[in-house]
């Protein structure tokens, strides 16, 4: 048993940060107001290139053979770095896509020439075999081709054709663009069931990552500022009332991220406990990139609740993610239901 | 211990009720900038004329010279007739203007206080900057004497409504060689002085409401200090005291109204299986109902705190309590209803209202007027007399 990273992982780690600090800084976002900051085609292609998308897919589908925990780190750090979003449409996108016999499709996603949307999923119990009914809220919506559905049982694609209404909303994290897709019955364009919900699994699991990369990002950002901010004469890392909630913040998300690499090798493994496991590494991922946001704020001071500060725009991040796939409630009632190995 | 009010205060209360009901503006309060102001000085112009401005100022100010019993039972009924947050003309209202009415000249009343009660200027609070939040006291912005005038170079920050004042009450370091509260000075600071600029801030829920105020060698007469020169800081303390008594009372009734809004967006909003709503989930059910308590008793906190005042005539230290309770509770409140609204959150949008815009502003509810943190400090020094760890 080990549970940290092997030495290739942090390889994969490293990469990443360095395409995400040098091509996709943070910095990007900041003081953007609502204009929308997700990277466009070009620049998502170039991810692909790089074989984010491929990461844990088979070598016989195109892809390099790593696995979940691999990609809970690739996504750890896009959550971190308040990277694009749609990169989890396209993983999750091209796994449907390969579940579906789909080989042109999933060649096409993993080389970045089609875009796929994450589909918010309100209610995971949904048959995505039916015909689709009602709005649906889309991630990454901006110039996609496939919007991607992931429920507990089954996944789906649909492509977007020019007759579908998908209006573009403001999105609370201006970071993503958001659309709205109004469905009266239009049939997915091809649907899978996922009957060991590994799908669901590989969703619930990678959002968490991001999440958990956005708690730690979020106590980085308070504990760096309490060592350099002084008041009153001394850092206010000195006093308690910001040294404690900084200490709390660490405890947080270090459970919620031992938890994740946990949840991961669990779905990677197929074990049985998968599904609980997964929904366990949720509700910890949102707990921690919830309140550790807040404590990121209140340790800034008026600075941390302003557009011109990174605080916010990861607060309004872990929203986001929060309510991706179910919500806190629904990973809960699972994490008392599913079986334990 | 009784709830009575007497004759006269139900009375009162009728009156100011039919009054704020026929007279509130209806038509929604603006975010930001210059619509904000007009919407603000036109409602307080409205309440000056029918003799309802300066309800917490002496009448010999111009005031309505009101108990506070009888402004309680006026931000009751304001709360009631949801009539619009006094925005803008805050800082005028409550701080500036009682402390030209505690310390001020005779000149500085005369010029100042009606146009403040009219709705003619609007004022602004400088006191905090970059390296000076919580320890305010170790302000640097200096302030030279050089003949009748201070010559005033430095920065401000935070200062709502800067961008949309007529004056600052600013706090300038008059002398450097001294203890840090010493060598401070409280002086009117006209907006329009060259020299003085602008830059007004983004709030996370998207509104310009504060500013940074740079001042670049401005002249402002020796005849807007208030006070004495580098006595500024007992100056400044008179207006915290008040911000911290009643001048929070509004808020903090209208956060009472908000309760029960809450309450019905739960009745309202579909959560879970197809047919229930969010108040059928227990958990929201019972936050609900927490916070329902805690926010009557934090009305209760505010009786008992009016009463001592009546009877001694001084406010007590409650101040930090109901302010630190407020803060609280505004964000739990703003949490559940986050939870209640779920992913249509999602969709928002800087100059949007309603309740994602007031969860993203409740995070400035714990920071403003003082933080939470310092706030329980003052409770444990003042309140409580523990030993001091700073
Ligand atoms: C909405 C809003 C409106 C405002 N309007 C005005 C205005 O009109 N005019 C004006 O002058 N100012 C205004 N302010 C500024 C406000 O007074 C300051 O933000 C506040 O005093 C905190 O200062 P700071 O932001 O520099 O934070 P800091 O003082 O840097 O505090 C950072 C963190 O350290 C903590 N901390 C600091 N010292 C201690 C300590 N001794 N013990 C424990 N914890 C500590 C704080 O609680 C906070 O969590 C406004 C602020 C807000 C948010």
């Amino acid at each position: 048993m080990d549970l940290l990273p092997t030495e290739e992982q942090v390889q994969i780690v490293d990469s990443v940060v360095d395409v995400l600090t040098t091509e996709f800084p943070r910095e990007r976002h900041r003081g953007q107001g609502n204009e929308c900051t997700e990277p466009d085609k070009a620049a998502m292609q170039k991810i692909a290139e790089l074989g984010w998308y491929s990461l844990g897919l088979e070598p016989e589908l195109g892809g390099l053979g790593y696995g979940l925990p691999e990609e809970a780190l690739l996504f750890t750090e896009v959550g971190r770095h308040l990277g694009p979003v749609p990169a989890l449409g396209a993983v999750l996108g091209a796994r449907v896509a390969s579940r579906g016999g789909q080989e042109a499709l999933v060649g096409s996603i993993l080389a970045g020439d089609t875009r796929v949307g994450l589909a918010v999923i309100e209610d995971p119990s949904m048959d995505c075999h039916r015909p689709m009914q009602g709005q649906f809220r889309v991630l990454g919506a901006r110039g996609c081709d496939y919007v991607v559905f992931l429920g507990r049982d089954s996944a789906a694609l649909l492509e977007i054709t020019p007759d579908m209404a998908l209006a573009e909303r403001g999105c609370i994290d201006a970071t993503v663009s958001l659309g709205n897709l109004d469905l009266a019955g239009a049939h997915p364009t091809f649907a899978v069931s996922d009957n060991d919900r590994a799908l669901y699994h590989q969703a619930v699991i990678l959002t968490s990552a991001m999440l958990v990369g956005v708690g730690e990002a979020a106590r980085d950002m308070a504990v760096e500022y309490a060592k350099v901010r002084e008041q009153f004469g001394k850092p206010i890392g000195a006093f308690q009332a910001v040294r404690h909630p900084c200490a709390e913040a660490a405890v947080r998300v270090d459970a919620a991220r031992a938890q994740l690499w946990f949840a991961a090798v669990c779905a990677d493994q197929g074990r049985s406990d998968a599904g609980f496991q997964a929904a366990a590494s949720a509700s910890l991922a949102i707990d921690a990139a919830h309140r550790n946001c807040q404590t990121n704020i209140q340790v800034h001071g008026a600075i941390g609740g302003t557009d011109e500060h990174d605080a916010h725009l990861l607060l309004k991040r872990s929203h986001l993610l929060a309510s991706l796939f179910g919500n806190l409630d629904m990973h809960l009632s699972d994490a008392l239901a599913a079986p334990l190995e | 211990m009784n709830l009575d009010f007497t004759v006269d205060e139900q009375r009162f209360r009728e009156e100011v009720r039919d009054w704020l009901q026929d007279n509130a503006p209806r038509d929604p309060q603006p975010l930001e900038g210059a619509e904000k102001r007009a919407y603000d000085v036109a409602w307080q112009r409205k309440q000056f004329d029918a003799g309802w401005a300066g309800i917490n100022w002496p009448k010999a100010f111009g005031g309505c010279g009101m108990s506070t019993t009888q402004q309680l039972i006026w931000h009751e009924e304001y709360a009631k007739a949801n009539a619009p947050d006094v925005g803008s003309c805050f800082v005028g209202l409550n701080h500036g203007g009682p402390t030209l009415i505690a310390r001020g000249s005779e000149a500085h009343q005369a010029f100042h206080l009606p146009k403040i009660l009219r709705g003619e200027t609007i004022w602004c609070q400088g006191f905090s900057e970059p390296s000076s939040g919580s320890d305010l006291a170790s302000l640097r912005t200096r302030g030279v004497l050089d003949g009748d005038h201070l010559v005033v170079n430095g920065q401000k920050i935070w200062t709502s409504y800067a961008h949309v004042a007529d004056y600052q009450e600013l706090l300038v370091r008059t002398d450097p060689d001294v203890k840090k509260h010493k060598g401070i000075t409280w002086i009117i600071c006209d907006m329009s002085l060259p020299g003085v600029e602008v830059r007004p801030i983004r709030t996370m829920s998207g509104e310009r409401h504060f500013c940074e105020v740079f001042y670049d060698d401005v002249r402002i007469p020796l005849d807007n200090v208030v006070g004495e020169i580098n006595g500024g800081w007992s100056v400044a303390m008179s207006t915290l005291s008040f911000e911290r008594g009643t001048a929070f009372m509004s808020r903090q009734i209208a956060l009472a109204r908000k309760v029960e809004e809450l309450i019905e967006l739960a009745r309202k909003t579909p959560k879970g299986a197809m047919g229930r709503m969010a108040i059928d989930d227990d958990e929201i059910a019972r936050k609900l109902a927490r916070l329902r308590a805690n926010v009557a008793a934090l009305q209760a906190m505010t009786y008992a705190a009016i009463s001592r005042n009546e009877r001694t005539g001084m406010p007590g230290p409650e101040g930090s309590m109901i302010k630190l309770s407020f803060a609280d509770l505004s964000q739990d409140l703003q949490r559940i209803a986050a939870e209640i609204l779920g992913p249509s959150m999602l969709e928002y949008e800087y100059g949007d209202t309603g309740w994602t815009h007031d969860y993203l502003r409740s995070y400035l509810a714990s920071i403003g007027g003082g933080t939470s943190e310092i706030q329980k400090e003052i409770i444990a020094d003042r309140v409580l007399g523990m030993p001091k760890g700073r």
